[in-house]
């Protein structure tokens, strides 16, 4: 692994305001560079501030991509088959959800639809969108939306939840049929912990600084 | 007394709550981003407050009415999310009936006794440490998504167990309360704004 021996932390616009304040105490500080791997803390309250992971932008797009994978392997793949009394039957996940919806829990069907698969999907495509060009410094139109959008997602996203809690219902199914698990069981905790590794790569500040950069340099006609 | 760290408040600067870009308070769009720039959320407390209200009278039916009623060859079967928490106690899957009483009824009650306290602390009505009320906002924001366990389950359960007449799940009304319960005190902990604590703690010092 490349190690620098001065630190330069992420690229940012030159001459740009450093000041941030710490979102949970407001105190006013410098936002200094720090080395790869390490983290900054407020001089105040000590909350964390911000990161810099080392490989953000390689680590957030190979997790997204594992992810997107195991995305469509747990839609489309059975996610549990179902015997009891000589009956069975296999589902997958968009089967369910169409169930749900037709015997009265539109809302939950909606609720999942959003919360487990809707909004990772939304998360996972928008966050190639911004840090794949950014690789080579530079932003395709629409970027600042776009990356508002991987924010907003991240919070809503419950991915991990509808895991745990399939495996609180399997563990409910026992005692009354015969359960397989199916491959899409093990494709959505894939997804689980891809989504989460992808997630952790993401530094709220080093990404707007990076785009920020980005953006200067393709407006001012500088190669990246 | 300690020494007193500037703040963004003093210095007329706001930060945008979605970059982290700081700005003067009287710009209305963060320069780089475009999302609305404020020195501090707007209302945090009255909506906070109100979002919890909303929360504790939808936390009534969520308890009270049933979440699911499983039907096995004609036996029908309904269960409140307490009913289903004992039965598994009842069975001996001790971990299981913790999970689901941890996420269903501790961290749902616990969040909005939580909240409701550091209003009251960002009111003025209480004293606490910073640094509590830092933690206590922090766990809040991180734990909160987990009461959707139960409803999770439920719609796992009616939509992958469709046996013909032999098994059948159908979702209760308490299922959709509880959901609309977690979204509301999720909400609730977005709306609030942290660094009114700590204004209220820099005024007393300053007394």
């Amino acid at each position: 692994m490349r190690k620098r021996a001065d630190v330069v932390g992420w690229p940012r616009v030159e001459g740009a305001d450093e000041r941030i304040s710490c979102p949970y105490c407001d105190c006013l500080q410098v936002k200094e560079p720090i080395a790869e791997g390490a983290s900054a803390r407020c001089v105040n309250c000590g909350e964390a501030l911000y990161q810099n992971g080392s490989n953000s932008l390689e680590g957030a797009i190979s997790f997204s991509l594992a992810a997107l994978i195991f995305l469509f392997l747990g839609l489309f793949f059975p996610f549990l088959s179902i015997s009891e009394l000589g009956l069975s039957n296999s589902i997958n996940l968009i089967g369910a959800m169409g169930n749900l919806w037709t015997d009265g829990g539109e809302a939950m069907a909606v609720s999942i639809g959003l919360f487990a698969i809707f909004l990772p999907f939304w998360l996972i495509c928008s966050l190639l969108y911004v840090s794949v060009p950014l690789l080579s410094g530079r932003a395709l139109p629409g970027v600042i939306s776009v990356f508002r959008g991987v924010l907003f997602c991240k919070t809503w996203i419950m991915v991990e939840v509808f895991f745990v809690g399939s495996i609180v219902s399997l563990i409910k199914l026992v005692d009354l049929a015969e359960i397989g698990l199916g491959p899409a069981f093990w494709s959505v905790g894939a997804l689980m912990v891809c989504l989460v590794a992808a997630i952790r790569h993401v530094e709220r500040y080093e990404f707007w600084d990076r785009i920020e950069k980005a953006l200067t340099d393709q407006k001012e006609g500088r190669k990246p | 007394m300690k020494e007193e760290h500037p703040t963004g408040l003093a210095a007329g600067l706001a930060s945008c709550h979605t970059c982290g870009r700081v700005d003067s308070a009287e710009v209305h769009r963060c320069r780089r981003c475009g999302s609305a720039l404020h020195l501090r959320k707007k209302d945090s407390i009255q909506r906070c407050v109100s979002l919890l209200i909303a929360a504790l009278i939808v936390y009534v039916p969520a308890t009270l009415m049933p979440i699911m009623t499983v039907s096995q060859l004609g036996a029908k079967e309904s269960k409140t999310i307490l009913q289903g928490v004992a039965v598994f106690w009842n069975d001996g899957v001790y971990s299981v009936a913790i999970i689901i009483f941890v996420a269903s009824v501790l961290i749902p009650g616990l969040k909005v006794v939580a909240l409701g306290l550091l209003c009251l602390v960002a009111g003025g009505h209480i004293s606490l440490s910073g640094f509590a009320a830092n933690r206590i906002y922090f766990l809040t924001e991180l734990v909160g998504r987990w009461s959707m366990l139960d409803v999770f389950v439920v719609a796992i359960l009616v939509g992958l167990v469709q046996l013909g007449g032999v098994l059948v799940v159908n979702p209760g009304s308490g299922a959709l309360a509880f959901g609309a319960m977690v979204i509301l005190t999720m909400l609730a902990a977005h709306a609030f704004e942290p660094k009114l604590i700590w204004d209220r703690i820099r005024a007393e010092e300053r007394k």
